[in-house]
């Protein structure tokens, strides 16, 4: 089992993730895509500590070389945040979700894509043509659908 | 587009690699001196004078046909006879004069191109060897004043700078006259120089344009402090 969170105010400024209790650094995106029929798709990317890029299933690979931090948020910073944390091994029967420390029931599916826009570098390579970088915007959407009790869907943003 | 980018820092690199050749050595090595290349039969700077015996210069024992080291003679010292030129007396057209301009095979190598000198006159240079007078001819405009200039021995560092006129002016041109005396010619201005200039100084500019340009289409992103507290990079 591998915990998961992220704790954020709504904006990738303001977005800490969290693995098994430490804090990630040099993240790049997170996708999470889990509903009731079985998707489990859960992936991050993140830039190692020799630069590269990794893309790792969140809770079936070991994440190689990642960078950690200290905690970035005091207890005062963090009472105005949210906090999810999603608790899985990797199949959807046995995962828990939780919003500031209260599990969720009733969930149809979540989904979660945030990531930090690409930071061209625009040296003297790119004079030279080649490939252009388009210049990519952050992305930040995290979504939870719920089933009320009288079978009706509702879906929420989380931050 | 792309392909003009391409071909813009193409030039660029090249010009820049140019800069830092010795090209105006190289040029006056080639021309055999300065105007016309109808006169490159009369280099003396060519094939050095070798022994019959053949071989290198080391090793082995020094023969009476060995060439005679030759030293540089100021130009008011030459004088046609007494220099042992291998074309005989054909000047040292090839080497620099004490201005570091280029050295005439004759003067009609510059009257013949620009014509006669609007003035002519004697001087006797303060900082020169001999005191024997250098005959200046004068044609007015700058390469006559930056001509009086390197005569008087004052040449500024800015005369070395693209931004100076004088940077695309040559050193004056010397030749020695049938008297003995030396003839001094304004310097004439180098359209490669200028051609050069314009490369290298365009495709700085180019590149920091397009630097620039760069810089300014990254998406706007929030201050660094503002990405000190989140994971994300």
């Amino acid at each position: 089992m591998a915990t998961f969170g992220i704790e954020s105010n709504g904006r990738i400024e303001k977005t800490a993730i969290y693995y098994n209790g430490e804090q990630l650094a040099g993240v790049r995106e997170v996708f999470i895509n889990l509903d009731e029929n079985g998707t489990f798709d859960a992936i991050v990317q993140y830039q190692d500590r020799n630069g590269q890029l990794q893309t790792k299933q969140i809770f079936l690979d070991y994440f190689d070389n990642v960078q950690t931090r200290e905690p970035s948020f005091t207890d005062e910073e963090a009472a105005s945040l949210r906090l999810l944390v999603v608790d899985s091994d990797g199949s959807i029967e046995s995962t828990h979700v939780a919003i500031n420390d209260e599990e969720q029931f009733g969930i149809v599916s979540l989904f979660i894509h945030i990531k930090s826009p690409n930071h061209t570098s625009g040296g003297l390579r790119s004079l030279f043509g080649g490939q252009k970088d388009i210049p990519e915007r952050p992305e930040f959407v995290v979504q939870i659908t719920y089933r009320n009790d009288d079978d009706t869907l509702s879906t929420e943003g989380i931050f | 587009m792309k392909t003009l980018q391409r071909l813009w820092f193409s030039l660029t690199v090249v010009a820049i690699v140019a800069m830092t050749l010795p090209l105006e050595s190289w040029a006056q090595r080639s021309r055999g001196g300065s105007f016309g290349g109808s006169r490159s039969g009369g280099r003396s700077y060519s094939m050095p004078r070798r022994a019959p015996s053949g071989g290198g210069s080391f090793g082995g024992r020094r023969s009476p046909y060995s060439a005679p080291r030759r030293t540089q003679q100021s130009p008011s010292t030459a004088s046609p006879g007494s220099s042992p030129g291998s074309f005989g007396s054909a000047p040292r057209s090839s080497q620099q004069n004490t201005f570091g301009g280029s050295r005439l095979n004759s003067a009609s190598d510059y009257t013949s191109r620009y014509g006669t000198p609007r003035r002519t006159e004697r001087a006797v240079i303060p900082n020169a060897s001999s005191s024997q007078p250098y005959v200046i001819n004068r044609y007015g405009g700058m390469g006559d004043g930056f001509m009086m200039g390197y005569l008087m021995g004052s040449i500024p560092w800015y005369y070395s700078m693209p931004f100076h006129p004088a940077f695309y002016f040559s050193r004056p041109y010397t030749s020695v006259n049938p008297d003995g005396t030396t003839a001094v010619y304004p310097g004439t201005f180098q359209w490669g120089t200028l051609l050069f200039s314009i490369i290298v100084i365009g495709g700085i500019a180019f590149i920091v344009l397009v630097w620039l340009r760069n810089r300014r289409r990254q998406l706007p992103r929030a201050s660094d402090n503002d990405w000190n507290s989140s994971s994300f990079a």
